[in-house]
């Protein structure tokens, strides 16, 4: 039931609303991955087709939105055709998705648009990144390009000195300290230890993590998420063909987004993510739910201060006692609060830029459904929350998931 | 002997008909520059001091090692008859006279001895940097769009749009149109945070200098005025800033791409020695 003229006139008296399930979702594992981009794609693309519960074949894709920063600049045009050729999905209309590390969280907000609208039943949404097959030099150039280039940049700031200065400012507006960000990453890394795809899979300690080598002052080693490789999928399909490929989707309940000003300098405050809170308003009221209801997070922590800021921004914490929520240990795996970043996060989990949003939503889908390894499921997850922040916080986009349609 | 007083990080002594600037680093008993000045950032400081003095600030001659167009554009000087003229010296210095030159004695006793490994390292690096054939790994900041923002990156030209706006822009978050009617803000503020970025941190347009320098800082001003910015630190090697720390804003060396200097705004802690 695609797009035809009546459809399209129900939409416009709001008589008509598609509601959006995924039916499949797949990754690579992230880390120094010995696959160049076709390979690693194909490899994310093909675990969601494999993923889908009953008879599922990429033809059946109307569109596809894939999130990439074009790391490197190998292939800065026409990245999304030549990836989607490696996934059977030649004759497709594809695009690629740009907005820093919320590429992909946006790719997801655009396909799910693109059901919403009537215009397409089943669309692809991913992302991709390989980041670790460059010189140090290049990386460094890479991974600043998403900051105001000629006022930040060239004031010495690239993401870890941003991240910094934002840091600083918190610790002297409200009580808290680094050691909060030290919670922050133990518990990222305690809940990374058993998930199969993330890059980096070890127990930290307070004393390690509090004692790491110095990157931006106050951020450390173990304040910083690492540059990975990797690539992520998934399958979105309209409410009338959804049940056609499986019996128990996720559905997208909610999809917000919001923007800011690019330098940290335009912005009234940098102790809070003026997008973060926008895209986390809107996506509340379409749901219907508020912040308690959520079960588990998937927040974007680039940096643990990051995490801090998202813990607040999005209403999990009152403003100015993330550190408390962090210090109290209350975002840990079924300790009774929302389980913040179950997968383990960018902190320990990774992040592959462009492939970040929607690996987000991979784990959502196989939290929910109760597909991820024992050890480390959140019991009874009903409802969950992505979250994928573009640079400092220009970009956001906010996703709310439930077992149930909204 | 004239007076020696301390300016924009600089040395300044005066004459009846003329001002001169030096660099307060000697290596050898023989006055040098800094880590990031050259005769242009000395005499951009040498016009602010005699601007500060309301001094007309006409200039006839300018020196082929000072950049004109820098120069004018951070401060706002014109060129005219019977001005200033601008003149370098061999001992890291800028003279501005009218009339008859009138020289002063070089304050040797007032400069401060530079670590000549660190000296060395930095002079090889800006060499490094500036050699056209060295294709940054830096963010390409075109020329075009470099001299589109040069007034407003070097004389911090703001506009005057219900609050002061700076950097410059073309809208208000109204959608209105924001005229050209530009404010030069004050170059002085208070630090409302900071950071250190180690050599592995910083950005690859500082990748040659940043390691010989143990990293680079960053600070973000509140303006007197009140607009923000963010700025490198300049002359901080024995400073850790602190947030309340009071700060002045000058032009100094950011990076060399192309060939080309490319000069910005620094800011200098100067409520602590």
């Amino acid at each position: 039931m695609k797009f035809n003229r009546f459809n399209q006139m129900l939409l416009a008296v709001g008589w008509f609303m598609v509601d959006v399930a995924i039916i499949g979702a797949g990754q690579t594992k992230y880390g120094n991955h010995h696959l160049g981009m076709k390979g690693m794609w194909a490899e994310a693309a093909g675990n969601a087709f494999d993923s889908v519960d009953k008879d599922f074949h990429p033809s059946k894709i109307d569109e596809a939105f894939i999130g990439s920063v074009a790391f490197g600049g190998g292939q800065l045009g026409n990245t999304a055709a030549l990836l989607t050729e490696h996934s059977g999905m030649q004759g497709k209309s594809v695009r690629r998705v740009e907005n820093a590390c919320a590429s992909s969280g946006f790719a997801l907000r655009d396909a799910w648009m693109a059901i919403k609208s009537g215009q397409a039943d089943i669309v692809v949404a991913g992302g991709i990144e390989k980041m670790n097959d460059l010189t140090p030099e290049r990386k460094r150039y890479w991974l600043g390009v998403s900051g105001d280039t000629e006022w930040e940049r060239l004031a010495g700031l690239t993401f870890p000195g941003t991240y910094a200065l934002m840091a600083r400012r918190y610790f002297h507006e409200f009580d808290s300290d680094h050691d909060d960000l030290v919670h922050i990453s133990v518990k990222n890394h305690y809940h990374g230890l058993d998930n199969s795809v993330a890059h980096i899979r070890k127990d930290v300690s307070f004393e390690k993590a509090q004692s790491g080598f110095m990157v931006a002052d106050p951020l450390t080693l173990y304040d910083c998420c690492p540059t990975s490789d990797g690539a992520s999928c998934v399958i979105l399909a309209a409410d009338h063909v959804a049940r056609q490929y499986t019996d128990t989707p996720v559905w997208i309940n909610a999809s917000a987004a919001a923007s800011d000003y690019l330098a940290l300098h335009d912005r009234p405050s940098i102790t809070q993510l003026l997008a973060t809170q926008l895209a986390a308003k809107r996506a509340y009221e379409m749901a219907g739910i508020n912040p308690k209801q959520v079960d588990l997070a998937e927040v974007h922590d680039c940096f643990t201060i990051a995490e801090l800021f998202a813990t607040e921004d999005l209403g999990f914490a009152a403003r100015g006692e993330g550190g408390l929520y962090a210090r109290e240990g209350r975002g840990r795996r079924n300790e009774g609060n929302t389980c913040i970043n179950p997968s383990g996060g960018l902190k320990s989990k990774g992040h592959p830029l462009g492939a970040t949003g929607t690996g987000q939503t991979v784990e959502i889908f196989k939290q929910l459904r109760a597909e991820v390894e024992s050890s480390r499921q959140v019991r009874d997850a009903q409802q969950a929350l992505s979250h994928n922040v573009g640079g400092s916080g220009a970009t956001c986009a906010v996703h709310l998931y439930g077992r149930d349609r909204a | 002997m004239s007076l020696v007083e301390n300016w924009q990080g600089y040395l300044v002594s005066q004459t009846d008909s003329s001002t001169q600037i030096f660099s307060p680093w000697k290596l050898n008993g023989a006055a040098v520059f800094g880590y990031d000045s050259d005769y242009t950032t000395l005499a951009i400081s040498l016009l602010r001091r005699l601007a500060s003095e309301e001094k007309t600030l006409v200039v006839s001659e300018v020196d082929k090692q000072v950049s004109k167009q820098i120069l004018f554009a951070a401060t706002n000087t014109v060129e005219g008859e019977n001005g200033l003229t601008i003149s370098c010296g061999k001992d890291a210095s800028v003279i501005a006279f009218t009339g008859e030159i009138s020289l002063v004695e070089v304050p040797i006793s007032n400069m401060v001895e530079i670590d000549s490994e660190i000296y060395h390292g930095i002079n090889h690096a800006w060499q490094d940097e500036s050699n056209e054939k060295n294709i940054s790994q830096g963010a390409y900041v075109s020329g075009q769009q470099y001299d589109e923002s040069l007034e407003s990156r070097l004389s911090l030209i703001a506009q005057e749009h219900d609050m002061l706006i700076w950097p410059r822009r073309q809208m208000d978050d109204q959608g209105n149109k924001i005229s050209e009617n530009n404010v030069r803000i004050k170059p002085e503020g208070k630090i409302t945070s900071w950071t250190k970025l180690s050599a592995a941190g910083a950005p690859s347009e500082f990748a040659i200098r940043a390691p010989i320098l143990g990293g680079i800082s960053t600070v973000m001003v509140q303006t007197t005025d009140g607009p923000n910015g963010v700025f490198l630190l300049a002359d901080d090697q024995d400073l850790t800033p602190q947030i309340g720390d009071s700060v002045e804003i000058v032009v100094r060396r950011l990076y060399a791409q192309e060939g080309l200097m490319r000069y910005g705004a620094k800011a200098i802690i100067n409520n602590r020695s």
